[in-house]
């Protein structure tokens, strides 16, 4: 059953990154609590809490995401400027690697492995090689940068800075700023489709959703909540990509949109000031971190109803399931 | 044209954005500010026409910010004024410079906002906003000793602890409300041009008349009053640490910012 020892040692022994197939992944929900320092780990069939891991190497857990071989699980620690690695399988801390200043939001891209991380007090989106444990530099951005997501390919990375209100666009390999585009006020996250053309990106002050063309560099849709408490945070796509899941912070609800229109479709309760949102492999569920009720709702993406909640830590920011490989198919951020 | 002045220009270069994009920063755009040199305000000032520059730079646009004692002193080419506890009477500013956008930063006279002038926006809360505030607070509970407020530099939620932690590595000292409402102001006339693209002050008053959702890092969208008093929650002050926020949620409708203060003109 020690199949990630034998992939590790593989690994080594090759120098190379050597995917594990992805029935040895363990599809465990890794939780982080923002105010308790902690990750909790929930068992995705049972929903019992598995384990909650004390240690994870410092301070302000937040945004997580998993090496492209799906052996590692990395997560930003704002105070402490590092990110923490976290083993899976053992649930426990392997180590830290320097983060940069207040590393908040970040992508693993798939072509390198290299982390993406936005570092909200410098303002820079940071380049990280984890394997060597080193910054290799960082790429000024707008005021207070948060969500990163990179095209299926990795040609681009796109981040979004919450105070200058832009969503910037940036080459891989070349690290240039091909594109900053406006949006709604504070823009706190984005995902992208597929086929790698479009970006959703989340206002949350402005209680907006854009969908920008990523070729034309143009909004070509866009919704405003009519609810006078939504506050949109994160976003994630369904399967057929037909729909969109949005979290609303203040309203306690994840709106469902129609992916091409942003015609609000349904409305889902869920806990308190839901933010981080997580699809499993096959987007059968979605998790959703409830900030202020310490909790997390798991939908049926199909029927689109709650059919979990499973209390947490203390202000659960982010959700992922250990499910997927970067290397084979697109995370599904 | 001085273009090392600051580093907006020469990054934007840099970023590869179009040459019609950069030949905008050809200009740059003034903006007067009349109180005192090296004051909080002015220290606020300076943070949001840093802020302003970076995200600017991006797009093209560069600001500059000349200190002035009073409204003689400023330029013809200004965008827009700002008017700190330290300078004139914003409502003279305010007549005196018709076309220009006025923003009162440093007073909280409420017969100001009952003028209604077109182009006098105030980014500080009004008296009434302030007793409203801390009555409806003292309806939920007893009479403490507390303070309503508009910005506090130990309260951390909507990022204004990024806010706070950006102004004490830039100075050292504490954001009080008098740099915020400075540094507010600033940060509006940035976002303004670069979202309606023009640097005329006619669209820049526009845009504020216009305005529904500027983030001042209050977890809100926050709009001008048709008095042109800013709306927005107080945070409720007691011992030097913020207690609550108003609207008081359970006394009157919490969304509701409209229950602090006057909102009508003097007509």
């Amino acid at each position: 059953m020690r199949i990630k020892h034998w992939c590790l040692a593989l690994g080594l022994y090759l120098g190379a990154m050597v995917p594990v197939a992805a029935e040895e992944l363990t599809g465990r929900l890794f939780v982080s609590n923002e105010w308790e320092h902690s990750i909790t780990v929930i068992d995705p069939e049972t929903w019992e809490v598995i384990k909650v891991i004390e240690d994870v190497g410092g301070q302000r857990p937040r945004d997580m995401g998993f090496s492209r071989d799906g052996t590692k699980l990395y997560v930003a620690l704002g105070i402490s400027d590092l990110i923490g690695v976290i083993d899976p399988y053992e649930m426990e801390l392997i180590g830290t690697i320097p983060g940069g200043e207040d590393p908040e939001a970040f992508t693993v891209h798939p072509e390198t492995g290299h982390i993406y991380v936005s570092n909200e007090a410098t303002a820079q989106l940071m380049q990280i090689d984890p394997e060597a444990g080193e910054l290799k530099g960082g790429i000024d951005v707008g005021l207070e940068p948060e969500g990163v997501v990179s095209t299926p390919d990795g040609s681009i990375i796109a981040v979004v800075s919450e105070s200058s209100h832009m969503v910037h666009l940036i080459t891989w390999p070349d690290h240039e700023v091909v594109a900053n585009i406006l949006v709604g006020t504070r823009p706190r996250e984005l995902t992208v489709t597929a086929d790698g053309k479009y970006l959703y990106v989340t206002s949350e002050v402005a209680g907006e959703i854009n969908i920008i063309d990523l070729e034309s560099h143009e909004i070509v849709q866009n919704h405003r909540f009519g609810q006078r408490r939504a506050r949109p945070k994160d976003v994630r796509l369904n399967a057929d990509e037909s729909l969109v899941f949005v979290s609303l912070g203040r309203d306690n609800t994840v709106a469902v949109l129609d992916a091409e229109t942003l015609e609000e479709v349904d409305l889902i309760d869920v806990g308190d000031r839901p933010w981080g949102l997580a699809m499993n492999r096959d987007r059968s569920l979605l998790a959703v971190a409830n900030g202020e009720s310490d909790d997390i709702s798991i939908i049926d993406t199909k029927s689109r109803e709650v059919i979990k909640d499973i209390p947490v830590g203390d202000s659960p920011w982010g959700v992922i399931f250990h499910d997927f490989i970067v290397e084979k198919e697109m995370a599904p951020r | 044209m001085n273009r090392t002045r600051y580093a907006a220009p020469l990054l934007a270069g840099l970023l590869g954005l179009s040459l019609a994009s950069v030949s905008v920063a050809d200009e740059i755009v003034p903006i007067a500010f009349i109180g005192d040199a090296g004051s909080d305000a002015h220290k606020g000032a300076e943070m949001g026409l840093e802020e302003i520059n970076r995200a600017g730079g991006f797009l093209g646009y560069e600001f500059s910010m000349d200190v002035v004692a009073g409204h003689s002193e400023v330029a013809d080419e200004a965008i827009a004024i700002v008017v700190t506890a330290d300078g004139d009477n914003a409502a003279k500013v305010a007549e005196a410079f018709p076309n220009l956008a006025v923003f009162n930063t440093g007073s909280d006279d409420d017969a100001l906002r009952a003028l209604c002038r077109d182009n006098l926006f105030s980014i500080i809360p009004s008296a009434s906003m302030r007793q409203d505030a801390i009555e409806q607070w003292q309806q939920q509970a007893d009479d403490e000793e507390i303070t309503a407020v508009a910005h506090h530099h130990r309260f951390r939620r909507y990022s204004s602890g990024d806010l706070n932690g950006r102004f004490v590595e830039a100075y050292d000292t504490p954001m009080t409300e008098g740099a915020w409402t400075a540094f507010v102001a600033v940060r509006m006339v940035g976002d303004g041009v670069t979202r309606t693209a023009s640097r005329k002050p006619e669209s820049l008053i526009q845009h504020l008349k216009d305005l529904e959702s500027f983030d001042a890092s209050k977890g809100r969208p926050l709009s001008f009053r048709e008095n042109g008093q800013l709306r927005q929650p107080l945070w409720i002050v007691r011992d030097d640490n913020v207690i609550g926020e108003s609207p008081v949620e359970g006394v009157v409708d919490q969304d509701d910012l409209d229950t602090l203060g006057g909102v009508s003109c003097e007509k």
